[in-house]
């Protein structure tokens, strides 16, 4: 056990107190708002309700992103993707309750691995999300709560002198286990599980400058 | 350096995480921005349900949907801006509320989704062979929230098992897409009254007239405002498809009578089904009045086809106080394509026409069938025609009414057939310069109507052939069907002539035939002369 535990604690450490091995990363996210539409249940039941096809109403969902890697292996996101009011919607209604129709924000928090080989890495996080609607403190049903969801995300892209370029899919889940189920069913190659897991995914592609 | 980034950079993600930040939003989403980017306003809509969908499990819909302007100014639905929620096993009421909701114009709708696919419209259970009805679609709903300071609207909606709702509705909003719009209109009388309650006949009409597919189905009925329904026991029992959609109603044969109905509306509706397997419910909602705007188009009914001639229909309103401002005809098809006549009124009649026959100004429409284009009249491959006429009353209170009449060609060859003399009298008051020879070149038109006016069983026309004091004889006048006339019985008579295919002579004289009787005798004089 000592002789795990002990160079853990190094590892940490040097981890910490070495930023010379680490780096901050800031962009930009872009998610095709025109997926989103199309594997969101609700949004989907509008088009066709509607019997016509919107998609050029709809584009690029914009995010925030923050990235931080040291030791060559590990890596902590936050992505804040600025949400249109109908994702907000229909990610807010729920049992009979009516959603609430405003723009918001999307963050992710993740931590996990990325590995770097040559200019090519590929990453493999988990973490939490966090909803945030535009003028929340005016919403009763916000009542100052903090909901936290789980997400997990792959990815794989090119990285450069000063800048990177990462083609990502991110798996949202409303709680932990939720995403405990869903796991459970791909591993078990349940079809609905396999389903729910690609209708809850955000595709992004990130551009980041390396600080 | 590095390190000092980290920091501001956290404090920045902890501020933007906890406490958000509104401007960003704002900027990627301006119609948010400002006090009033929501509004205040709620949409309620109370939703109640018939039995049918308030038992087992039930999928109801309810979407509201803002009807934006384009750059055309045209109405269309913003996408975005949806809202939908749906009821899975509701009660038989339930209030669904949508807000804060920003100004403007919204269309609700509610409906039951059959299959759970989200989408209006008629799912074929594949246990039963009939269809379920999935929704319905209302002006009501029509919400403008501009229009009101209140902050809560509220809009019912009753959901029952005959109403419609084609997705295609929204079609009409969306100018880009080029879908046949099957819905239809329903075309009639307004206004009842209540106290004496008219028959009236309803017509059902295209509203697209590039939609050619086929209806197959048509279904009618009367309800009350809290949509119990009304039996008529006169009335047509179902438009014929294929045909003019339209049917008759006798609104004195109600049940409940309408006298009684305390409600100051009921509803006349429809519902067509088209070969496929679009369907379209529309609604007329009829005032109850105690005045009556009916009128009534008198006319013939009946025409020989080989043998056209000008014909004159009266419109006469059913109270005689009531003042008919201006009128419009037209003459259709069965298919509802209309007729084309060289010689005819104007389509609209803005004054009376003074009648030389009783001195009286009518409203008078005059078609001359002999004008058929293309002529010969034998040429209109139907047996039957259609005149539809509206009325417009001097009564500010009043709408437009609107009434229809069929005209059935019939032939001569099956029916009863009488002679006819026509005994031009007193010479000595003939109009001026009208010579023997003139009377010699005239043509008569006779038509024999029932008493009423309002059918016209037989008519003839012919050259007159004889001058001055000469009993002009001649045989073939024709009954349609079986019996004689009886003393409500009127001949109307016609000579024309200086031969524009107007009558210069008219008489009306009452007929009384007996078994046996082999002619009828008209005394023509000098006072029946038009003077126009």
């Amino acid at each position: 056990m000592r002789k795990v535990l002990l160079p853990l604690m190094i590892g940490v450490l040097l981890a910490l107190s070495t930023p010379v091995f680490a780096e901050i990363e800031i962009g930009g996210s872009f998610t095709p708002a025109e997926y989103l539409l199309q594997m969101n249940s609700e949004a989907q039941k509008l088009e066709d309700f509607l019997g016509v096809a919107s998609s050029e109403d709809f584009d690029m969902i914009f995010g925030f992103h923050i990235g931080y890697s040291w030791w060559w292996l590990f890596y902590a996101a936050w992505d804040s993707l600025v949400m249109p009011p109908w994702w907000i919607y229909t990610s807010t209604s729920a049992g009979g309750e009516t959603g609430i129709y405003r723009p918001g924000f999307l963050n992710l928090i993740d931590v996990g691995v990325r590995p770097t080989i040559g200019p090519v890495y590929v990453l493999a996080t988990a973490g939490l999300n966090h909803m945030y609607i535009y003028k929340q403190d005016d919403l009763a049903i916000a009542g100052g709560e903090l909901n936290l969801g789980v997400n997990l995300r792959l990815g794989a892209g090119l990285i450069f002198d000063w800048w990177s370029l990462v083609v990502s899919g991110t798996a949202v889940f409303g709680k932990f286990d939720d995403m405990a189920t869903v796991i459970e069913g791909v591993a078990d190659q349940n079809p609905k599980a396999i389903r729910y897991l690609i209708n809850n995914l955000i595709p992004s592609v990130v551009f980041s400058l390396h600080l | 350096m590095k390190k000092s980034l980290v920091v501001v950079v956290s404090l920045i993600a902890a501020f933007t995480l906890f406490t958000g930040c509104d401007a960003i939003l704002e900027e990627f989403y301006p119609e948010f921005k400002g006090e009033n980017a929501f509004g205040d306003k709620e949409i309620k809509v109370e939703v109640e349900l018939s039995l049918e969908f308030s038992a087992g499990s039930k999928n109801i819909v309810i979407a509201v949907v803002p009807i934006v302007q384009d750059d055309q100014g045209n109405p269309k639905i913003d996408f975005e801006g949806i809202w939908i929620q749906s009821r899975w096993d509701p009660e038989a009421f339930f209030i669904q509320s949508f807000s804060p909701i920003k100004e403007g114009a919204y269309r609700v709708f509610v409906f039951y989704d059959v299959n759970d696919d989200g989408q209006p419209g008629w799912d074929e259970p594949s246990t039963e062979g009939s269809y379920i009805p999935a929704g319905r679609l209302e002006e009501k709903f029509l919400v403008d929230l501009r229009d009101t300071s209140e902050t809560t609207i509220s809009v019912q909606a009753y959901l029952s098992s005959r109403d419609r709702m084609d997705v295609k509705f929204l079609e009409a909003f969306a100018p880009d897409t080029q879908a046949a719009d099957y819905s239809v209109r329903l075309e009639g009388p307004d206004a009842i009254n209540k106290n004496a309650p008219p028959a009236f006949q309803y017509f059902i009409n295209r509203n697209d007239p590039d939609n050619t597919e086929a209806i197959t189905e048509v279904k009618w009925g009367l309800e009350k405002l809290d949509r119990s329904a009304i039996s008529v026991t006169d009335a047509t029992a179902s438009p014929t498809p294929g045909a003019q959609l339209e049917f008759f109603v006798n609104f004195g044969s109600a049940s409940p009578a309408l006298s009684t109905i305390t409600d100051n509306a009921i509803y006349v509706w429809t519902e067509v089904k088209y070969g496929n397997g679009e369907m379209w419910f529309t609604e007329l909602r009829v005032n109850l009045t105690t005045a009556d705007y009916g009128f009534a188009i008198q006319g013939p009914e009946t025409l020989d086809k080989n043998a056209p001639h000008k014909v004159s229909y009266f419109v006469v309103p059913n109270d005689p106080n009531m003042t008919i401002t201006e009128i419009w005809w037209e003459i259709y098809t069965p298919h509802y394509d209309p007729v084309d006549f060289s010689i005819t009124s104007p389509n609209t009649i803005t004054a009376p026409t003074l009648d030389p026959f009783d001195n009286k100004y009518k409203w008078m429409i005059d078609i001359d069938f002999a004008s058929f284009n293309p002529a010969p009249l034998t040429n209109y491959p139907y047996d039957e025609m259609f005149i539809e006429v509206e009325v417009e009353y001097g009564d500010a209170n009043s709408t437009i009414w609107f009434e229809g009449r069929r005209i059935q060609f019939a032939s001569e060859a099956t029916v009863d057939t009488y002679n006819l003399d026509i005994d031009i009298m007193d010479l000595n008051y003939a109009p001026v310069g009208l010579t023997t020879g003139d009377l010699a070149n005239a043509t008569y038109l006779v038509e024999i109507w029932s008493g009423d006016w309002m059918t016209m069983r037989n008519s003839k026309t012919g050259k007159l052939g004889t001058g001055f004091g000469v009993i002009a004889e001649f045989g073939g006048l024709t009954y349609y069907g079986a019996g004689s006339a009886t003393g409500n019985d009127q001949a109307w008579v016609e000579i024309d002539v200086d031969g524009d295919g107007w009558g210069d002579w008219y008489a009306m004289r009452p007929l009384v035939l007996t078994a046996g009787q082999d002619f009828l005798r008209i005394e023509l004089r000098s006072f029946d002369f038009n003077p126009y």
